[in-house]
């Protein structure tokens, strides 16, 4: 490995950067310095949703519960 | 008769110019899926816990540009420059992969792009290693193979 094959690196490695930053840079739907994906405070989560209305999935349907047949 | 470092150049010449062409098709394949869909490869490179939230987007985005700029190289007068680019690259992805199996990190490898969302077909496993290694060696080909102008 030369000292012309380490500036060739050095240059191929500036020119990707380069290009990957423009790339982003380009995607408005891709912040250059992401959020963390865990960043959740629990002023924001607000109150937990408790889903009280709505039975179980494992839960049998009233109507089978009170008589049987539907 | 020509002598024995003679025929040896000769034959590294000739290897290194399928060795490089293999190479840069692999690493465009490899590049095209992540350029054209960043989003995606930045989940699949989140999913490796390797990268702080913040520079997952910046790493999704400059890896396939590197990928590409890498492959390129190769298929120019710069071949010498692109296959140490690209054998750094191979050197990095072969240490996270590494980590992630002694992690136990169950993901997609995400090598030629995120791949359908949840899509288990490609997990990182050993395999992933041994053909980072084997494109190392090509690498490596290339290294040793002469300065001057192309020999096909």
């Amino acid at each position: 490995m030369t000292r012309h094959d380490l500036r060739e690196l050095a240059a191929l490695t500036a020119l990707g950067l380069v290009l990957g930053v423009a790339h982003l840079a380009l995607r408005p739907g891709l912040p250059l310095l992401a959020a963390p994906a865990a960043q959740c405070s629990a002023d924001e989560a607000g109150p937990p949703m408790l889903m009280e209305s709505e039975p179980l999935a494992s839960e049998p349907p009233a109507s089978m519960i009170d008589g049987g047949a539907p | 008769m020509s002598s024995e470092p003679g025929r040896r150049q000769r034959l590294l010449a000739r290897a290194a110019w399928p060795a490089r062409l293999v190479l840069a098709g692999v690493f465009l394949a490899a590049a095209a899926p992540k350029l054209a869909d960043p989003a995606g490869f930045a989940a699949a490179i989140a999913n490796y816990r390797a990268f702080p939230d913040a520079l997952v987007n910046l790493v999704a985005t400059i890896v396939p540009a590197l990928e590409l700029v890498g492959a390129m190289a190769l298929l120019s007068p710069w071949r010498r420059g692109g296959a140490l680019l690209l054998g750094a690259l191979l050197l990095g992805f072969t240490a996270l992969l590494a980590v992630s199996l002694a992690r136990g990190i169950d993901t997609a490898c995400g090598c030629f792009g995120a791949g359908d969302p949840g899509d288990a077909a490609d997990p990182v496993r050993p395999l992933h290693l041994l053909r980072n290694v084997g494109l190392l060696a090509l690498a490596a080909l290339v290294l040793a193979g002469p300065r001057g102008p192309d020999v096909r």
